[in-house]
């Protein structure tokens, strides 16, 4: 059930939201996450929950992700290595 | 277990090695003198304080406070997420679920008052999975700091390198029972 917001009610939720995620985001970017990898979860978790509102549960859903993860891994073409240039000898 | 409404189950928290019944309110516009005078410091200060600012957030955010009402301070907040509150997920805008404890009874804390708050805060989450139907599984994202929290309360981590923490339904049923004062004593 959706219920109609008003403009003031909408304003506030986006800014309640806006505060939120700043806030929650903060400390993991300063761990190094970026932006766009902290986005992607929330939209995975939102993935989530939408699976589970069909009756599917927890586990069988965290293991289709994980195999779609393991699968994009899996297709991303591998870096070619470059060679170590090898260390200098001591004279 | 059969859920109505979350707010109204019969909650505690641990005080002095006392059982003390708590129960979750909507906020209101007097809560931010309330937060201002004594949760300075707290992680969320700056959000707690426009959600009782706003009456507009009052739906989507719950204090927890003693059930007696002797007490008028609040030991916890709780902002429901777009998965939980219809409101917010009006909006779409994938808002997560934010919840913290008062900064005087905070896990691991020193001579905290109270002990278990931010257990209550889980698991009214959890008595809304099941409301929703999701059985008591819950998912979160906790900030680094809180990981360790969540993982005394059996939440585990989805997979390797991932932010995300999950409990699963037993789990969640078995954590939320814990908090509950109808509890069969073993």
């Amino acid at each position: 059930m959706r219920e109609e917001l008003t403009e003031a009610q909408r304003q506030s939720l986006e800014h309640s939201n806006r505060l939120a995620q700043e806030l929650l985001d903060r400390d993991w970017m300063a761990l190094g996450v970026t932006q766009e990898e902290l986005d992607q979860d929330r939209l995975e978790t939102q993935w989530i929950y939408t699976e589970m509102d069909k009756g599917r549960n927890l586990e069988d859903v965290l293991k289709e992700l994980d195999e779609k993860i393991d699968g994009e891994i899996a297709d991303k073409p591998r870096r070619r290595r470059t060679p170590k240039a090898p260390a200098p000898v001591r004279s | 277990m059969r859920i109505e409404n979350p707010d109204n189950l019969p909650y505690f928290v641990m005080e002095a090695g006392q059982r003390v019944p708590v129960q979750f309110k909507t906020l209101e516009t007097e809560d931010e003198q309330r937060i201002t005078d004594s949760w300075e410091g707290s992680v969320y200060f700056d959000l707690w304080q426009y959600d009782a600012r706003q009456a507009d957030m009052h739906q989507t955010t719950r204090k927890l406070m003693m059930a007696d009402g002797i007490d008028g301070s609040i030991l916890g907040l709780l902002r429901m997420g777009s998965n939980i509150s219809p409101l917010a997920d009006a909006v779409k805008l994938n808002t997560q679920s934010v919840l913290e404890t008062a900064p005087r009874s905070q896990y691991q804390r020193t001579g905290r008052e109270f002990s278990g708050v931010g257990k209550v805060l889980i698991a009214r989450l959890i008595a809304e999975s099941i409301l929703r139907g999701r059985n008591g599984a819950l998912l979160v994202t906790p900030r680094p700091q809180s990981i360790p929290f969540y993982q005394h309360l059996g939440f585990r981590q989805v997979r390797r390198n991932s932010r995300k923490f999950g409990i699963r339904a037993e789990q969640g049923n078995v954590l939320l029972t814990s908090v509950l004062l109808w509890r069969q004593e073993q």
